[in-house]
């Protein structure tokens, strides 16, 4: 019970060798504790807006989340992987507002088992798992995926204070992540500057897919995602060059996918899952000088 | 759909390397994959073998096709379509033979890091699946059009096995329970790449 009180946010994740692909343990712990930071107060901005439901579906993410950990714990005889609690938050942010409890439980299902515990806990997943629920709920349940709260956010033209608040609230995280760690600079400005391009390029040739900056930035959440869920230093690669693929592909890639996908509503879902895919490839390729030999494992 | 050929020519080459790619929608070429993804070096050259075979093997195939097997445009009788199968197999297992005898006079070296998978090549499943694909009477393909399809379905498939070999090599440092270790683990990851491709489906129509 002591185990799982202490790693409700930081995750139960070693390594302090100088990994080609895997952070180390003090870059993991400290990351969680910013991200446990960064989204509480858009849990709080959720509560505000939605109310009860939003809170229903973070009791149920905790307890699917800690239920799962401790069943694979037990059946895999290794220690728990923690950081429940920050994932059940990023669940219930990236989840459409009235999904109903059972599938909340579905997807979380879904998510942690293919997205973390199968490789080992957090801090070693290859995908994100809260994208990995979305991209669940996305595809099965077609029905729930109409209101997102990005969405709901911006439809009223009325609430502009309240846009200001959030745009301000996004700016200062974002600068914060770049001051926390100046890598993320690379992801965040090469993904933004790339996803603004290719909004020009679409709205220039007559097929617009936002209309102004904010659009871009607030209306399907693309800011929103690009600062909470791609800033992920297991998720995301470790070679400066890496960083600014990985970047430049969730930008160019959330525009194109927003433009011509039917599945999706929020383009930024796929691009950073897509993204996530190919950072062993990325680390692969840029860091192959000094590659450890593994062969013979 | 697209009125200008040569866009049409790119959206080809394009869609059937990511969104179409035939590996993660299709499911196919498989066994080559998950047999030799361990090192990435053998993985680029099982990798670009493949597209070579893919994109001779289809613009021949499609020759044979058009010209022989659906007998009207050399003027023979009766329509010989049943034997699309077995020609086409023999095709593909011609290629490679040959394939073998130039590497047996240059690259020497790649008998040894192959293996059986070079004569393997042969019914690479991937192979017959875009011969298949491309004589679908959905799809009207010109010659063009079958070059890049096969084309992009290589690189595809080249691209699918350096993904899977570098997840492969991220998994040696990862605590995977001992019932997931070696094919089960990975097939559990193709299958997730499948979802998020399944995404995809619906941009791009071939």
């Amino acid at each position: 019970m002591n185990d799982i009180i202490k790693h409700l946010v930081i995750p139960n994740y070693t390594n302090n060798s100088n990994n080609l692909f895997l952070p180390k343990q003090k870059e993991v712990e400290r990351f969680n504790k910013v991200i446990f930071f960064i989204s509480l107060p858009v849990l709080v901005f959720l509560i505000y807006f939605f109310g009860t439901s939003v809170i229903i579906t973070l009791i149920v993410a905790l307890i699917t989340l800690t239920v799962i950990d401790w069943l694979f714990s037990a059946l895999t005889k290794k220690s728990i992987s923690g950081a429940n609690l920050v994932f059940a938050i990023l669940f219930t942010i990236v989840f459409p507002v009235n999904t109903p409890w059972w599938l909340v439980a579905f997807a979380c299902m879904f998510g942690t088992i293919l997205g973390r515990e199968i490789f080992g806990g957090s801090g070693y997943q290859l995908f994100h798992p809260a994208l990995l629920g979305k991209l669940f709920i996305v595809i099965n349940f077609p029905k729930f995926e109409s209101s997102s709260f990005f969405q709901l956010l911006s439809v009223d033209e009325e609430n502009l204070t309240i846009k200001i608040i959030w745009l301000g609230y996004l700016c200062a995280t974002a600068l914060f992540l770049v001051f926390y760690n100046r890598q993320n600079l690379y992801i965040i400005l090469g993904s933004l500057l790339l996803a603004a391009l290719v909004s020009i390029a679409f709205y220039s040739i007559g097929q617009p897919v936002y209309n102004s900056l904010t659009e871009l930035l607030l209306l399907d959440g693309l800011f929103c995602g690009i600062v909470i869920f791609a800033c992920d230093p297991t998720l995301s690669p470790k070679s400066i060059k890496g960083k600014i693929i990985f970047g430049l592909l969730v930008g160019f890639l959330a525009i194109v996918v927003q433009k011509f996908s039917s599945t999706i509503n929020e383009g930024w879902v796929l691009a950073i899952l897509f993204a996530n895919m190919v950072t062993p490839l990325i680390d692969s390729i840029f860091n192959s000088s000094n590659r450890i030999n593994y062969e013979g494992k | 759909m697209y009125t200008n050929p040569f866009i049409s020519l790119i959206v080809i080459l394009v869609a059937s390397m990511t969104t179409n790619n035939i590996v993660f929608t299709q499911y196919l070429g498989m066994c080559s994959i998950f047999g030799k993804s361990d090192r990435m070096k053998d993985a680029l050259t099982l990798g670009i073998l493949v597209t070579l075979v893919m994109v001779i093997s289809s613009v021949l195939n499609y020759w044979i096709y058009r010209y022989l097997l659906t007998g009207n445009e050399l003027g023979q009788t009766g329509d010989l379509r049943f034997l699309t199968f077995f020609v086409f197999i023999g095709i593909i297992a011609a290629i490679v033979q040959l394939l073998e005898f130039i590497r047996n006079k240059k690259f020497p070296e790649m008998a040894v890091s192959l293996g059986k998978w070079f004569p393997l090549i042969t019914v690479n499943c991937a192979i017959m699946g875009v011969n298949l694909l491309m004589i679908d009477p959905a799809r009207t393909y010109h010659l063009e059009q079958v070059f890049l399809f096969a084309l992009g379905s290589g690189l595809g498939w080249l691209f699918a096995i350096l993904l899977i070999g570098a997840i492969r090599e991220r998994l040696n440092f990862s605590r995977i329970p001992a019932s997931l270790q070696g094919i089960g683990i990975l097939a559990l990851i193709i299958g997730t790449i499948s979802l998020i491709f399944l995404g995809f489906s619906g941009m791009i129509e071939l």
